[in-house]
C-alpha cells in the first residue's frame, strides 16, 4: 500500500463532505489506484482461516497482527453519507455504520469487511489491509483492486450482486466445493 | 493391437504447451505419456467404432425404456431429478457428446465398462494433443480421430433453424473454477462452438445467477443464459440451491438432463436385461448372485454415481478382493458387473474411451492405470492405426 493511495482515499472523503449529493449518486467504488496481483498476498476470510494455516507461533502472531491492523484501517475505508449509496456499490446488507467499526466513526457508512489481506511487498516487507467485495464481485484491498485473488476460508460469492438487482448467485457449485474434487469429469 | 515403447519428443512439454495443453502434468507426474503408444489394425478400429455405435444405440433405447417403464427409482432418480429427466426427454433436448469406456485387448469383442455421458473429460487430449503427436511421429499412419470436425458439425446442427438474434445462439460454458483440466476441456469445446458460429461466454459454476424477477439464469452481466454447456454433474445440480429453478428457467442444457440415465451405472444392469448376452455387454445386475454364474473371472461392484474410479471394488473369482478404491459415493446404491480382461499396459492396464459426438463414434483416447481401476491418477497414451 502506498501512501499515495491513502491520500486519494482521504481526498475522496473530503470531496464527499463538500459535494454530498454528487457523491451519493456515484455508483462506483473509489477508483482503485493500483492493482495488486493475487500472488502478492493472501486474503483470509477471517482470523480463524488465517490461524488454521499458521504453521508456527510466528505465523499465529502475524495473523493476529494482520487482522488487528486491517480492523484499524477500516478508518480509511471509503465513506458514504447514506446507507443506500453505499449499498449501491457493495450491495444491500453489505454496509455498516462507520461508528460500529471505527471509534468516534460518526454517522457515515462503510462497506462490510469481507476479509483481510496479508500482503507481501517483497524484501520481507508486509502490509495488511481490510478487504471489500463490491456487488460485481471485484475484490479490493484497501483502495487497490486485487486481481485473481485467492481466498482462504471461502470467498464471498459476489454477495451484493445478488440482492441489489434481484439476482442471487452461488446456488450451484456447493457439492464440488464440499468435496474438493480434482475434476468433476470422468 | 499392440503397445510399443518409443522415444518421447525432445521437449515434449513445450510441444504440447504450444498447442494449449497446460494440464499435461499433475503433482509432478506426467499425465500425458508419449514414451509408449498403441498401434491398431484398421479392422480393429472398424470393430471398435461399430461397437461404440451399437452400444450408443442400445443406450438410447434404454433411456426410452427406463422412462416409459417408470424405472427411474432403480437408478436412484426421484423427485426433481426424475421430473427433469422426463421433461428433457419429452422435449427431445439435443445432446452433444459422451465417451464409452471399453474393455478390449484385441482378442474378443469390446465390452462396455461404463458410459461417461454427462461430464466426460480428456476430450482435448484425444482430439488435439494426440493428433499433433501423430503428425510429428507417424505422419503416414492414421488415427481414430475426427473429433474436431464432428464437434463443430454438431454445434452447427444445434444452431440450425435458430434466428440470428435469438439468445440460443449464445452458448454459456460453465465448470468449477479454478481447475486446469476441466477448464482445458471447456475452452476446447468453446473454441469448437465459436468455429460453428456461436457467441460464447465462460462462467464459473458458482457465478451463475438466478434472476428472480425474470425467472431466468443469468451470467455476471445479467444476460440470460439460454443455452449452457455445463461440465458439472446433473445429480449435484439438482440437489443444490438453484436446482429447483431449473425447470422454470427454460435454459437448454448440454448435456441434457436425460443423460442422468446414461451416466448412472444402473444403466449396465438395464442394458443386460434388455440385451442379454449381447457381444458388447458384460453381465450386470443389481444382485450379485444374478450374474455369478456368468462371471468366471470374478465381479466388480460399482457405485451408481461413482466418478474417477471411486467406490469400485474388483473381486476375484474366489471372492477375494483384487483391488478396491474408496470414495464419497455409494449411498445411492451399487451395481454388479462381470469382470472383463483389460488390455495389459506394462505392469498396468488400459481402457479405451471411444467418443460419441451426437450419435456417431468419432474418435478414441486411451487411458492407462497402474492398477486395475482407472482413476484420476491415470495417464493418457496416444494411438495410431495402419
Amino acid at each position: 500500500m502506498t501512501s499515495a493511495s491513502r491520500i486519494v482515499l482521504l481526498t475522496a472523503g473530503v470531496a464527499c463532505a463538500t459535494l454530498l449529493a454528487a457523491c451519493d449518486d456515484e455508483k462506483k467504488p473509489a477508483r482503485p489506484q493500483q492493482t495488486i496481483s493475487g500472488t502478492q498476498g493472501k486474503i483470509y476470510k477471517d482470523l480463524d482461516s488465517c490461524l488454521a494455516e499458521a504453521a508456527d507461533m510466528d505465523a499465529v502472531k502475524t495473523c493476529r497482527e494482520a487482522y488487528q491492523q486491517a480492523l484499524d484501517k477500516m478508518a480509511e475505508a471509503p465513506q458514504y453519507e447514506r446507507q443506500a449509496s453505499c449499498e449501491d456499490v457493495y450491495g444491500p446488507g453489505n454496509c455498516v455504520p462507520r461508528g460500529s467499526v471505527v471509534h468516534d466513526g460518526g454517522s457515515s457508512f462503510v462497506p462490510f469487511m469481507w476479509g483481510f489481506m496479508l500482503g507481501n511487498m517483497g524484501g520481507g516487507r508486509t502490509y495488511y489491509q481490510p478487504v471489500f467485495v463490491d456487488r460485481g464481485g471485484a475484490t479490493y484491498a484497501g483502495a487497490s483492486v486485487v486481481s485473481a485473488p485467492s481466498w482462504t476460508g471461502g470467498r464471498p460469492s459476489a454477495p451484493a450482486a445478488a440482492m441489489s438487482s434481484s439476482v442471487a448467485r452461488g446456488g450451484f457449485g456447493s457439492t464440488a466445493s464440499a468435496r474438493a474434487v480434482s475434476t468433476v469429469g470422468g | 493391437m499392440q503397445r510399443f515403447q518409443c522415444e518421447p519428443r525432445e521437449d515434449w512439454q513445450k510441444s504440447v504447451e504450444a498447442i494449449g495443453f497446460d494440464f499435461h502434468t499433475f503433482d509432478a507426474a506426467p499425465y500425458w505419456r508419449e514414451e509408449a503408444y498403441w498401434r491398431f489394425s484398421a479392422a480393429e478400429i472398424d470393430g471398435l467404432e461399430a461397437a461404440a455405435n451399437e452400444i450408443h444405440k442400445m443406450c438410447m433405447a434404454a433411456v426410452a425404456a427406463v422412462i416409459e417403464d417408470r424405472r427411474l427409482p432403480l437408478f436412484g432418480i426421484t423427485g426433481l431429478a426424475a421430473e427433469l429427466v422426463q421433461e428433457s426427454w419429452a422435449r427431445q433436448d439435443p445432446h452433444l457428446y459422451g465417451r464409452v469406456d471399453l474393455a478390449y485387448d484385441g482378442t474378443g469383442p469390446a465390452k462396455l465398462l461404463e458410459y461417461n455421458a454427462d461430464t466426460p473429460t480428456s476430450l482435448f487430449e484425444a482430439a488435439i494433443v494426440q493428433w499433433y503427436w501423430k503428425q510429428e511421429r507417424f505422419p503416414q499412419a492414421d488415427q481414430f480421430n475426427s473429433l474436431e470436425e464432428s464437434l463443430i458439425d454438431r454445434f452447427r446442427r444445434l444452431m440450425q433453424g435458430i434466428p440470428s438474434a435469438d439468445p440460443r445462439r449464445h452458448l454459456h460454458l460453465s465448470c468449477v473454477v479454478p481447475n486446469l483440466e476441466d477448464e482445458g476441456n471447456l475452452k476446447y469445446l468453446e473454441a469448437c462452438a465459436i468455429d460453428a458460429g456461436f457467441r460464447t461466454t465462460r462462467i464459473d459454476i458458482a457465478d451463475i445467477g438466478w434472476d428472480r424477477q425474470r425467472n431466468k439464469f443469468v451470467d455476471l452481466d445479467e444476460q440470460i443464459i439460454a443455452r449452457m454447456f455445463k461440465l458439472y454433474p446433473w445429480e449435484w445440480m439438482v440437489r443444490e440451491e438453484f436446482g429447483a429453478n431449473i425447470s422454470q428457467a427454460g435454459t437448454q442444457f448440454l448435456e441434457p438432463a436425460w443423460k442422468m440415465i446414461l451416466s448412472n451405472k444402473a444403466l449396465l444392469a438395464q442394458l443386460w436385461e434388455m440385451y442379454p448376452y449381447h457381444d458388447a455387454l458384460l453381465p450386470a445386475a443389481f444382485d450379485r448372485a444374478a450374474i455369478a454364474a456368468q462371471s468366471p473371472r470374478g465381479v466388480v461392484r460399482k457405485a451408481l454415481l461413482g466418478r474417477e474410479g471411486a467406490n469400485i471394488t474388483i473381486y476375484n473369482a474366489d471372492g477375494t478382493v483384487a483391488e478396491a478404491k474408496d470414495g464419497d459415493y455409494g449411498a445411492e446404491g451399487y451395481v454388479w458387473q462381470a469382470r472383463a480382461p483389460l488390455a495389459r499396459a506394462g505392469s498396468g492396464t488400459a481402457v479405451l474411451g471411444v467418443w460419441l459426438i451426437g450419435d456417431q463414434a468419432a474418435g478414441m483416447g486411451i487411458r492407462e492405470a497402474d492398477g486395475l481401476i482407472t482413476t484420476d491418477d491415470c495417464h493418457f497414451v496416444p494411438h495410431i492405426f495402419a
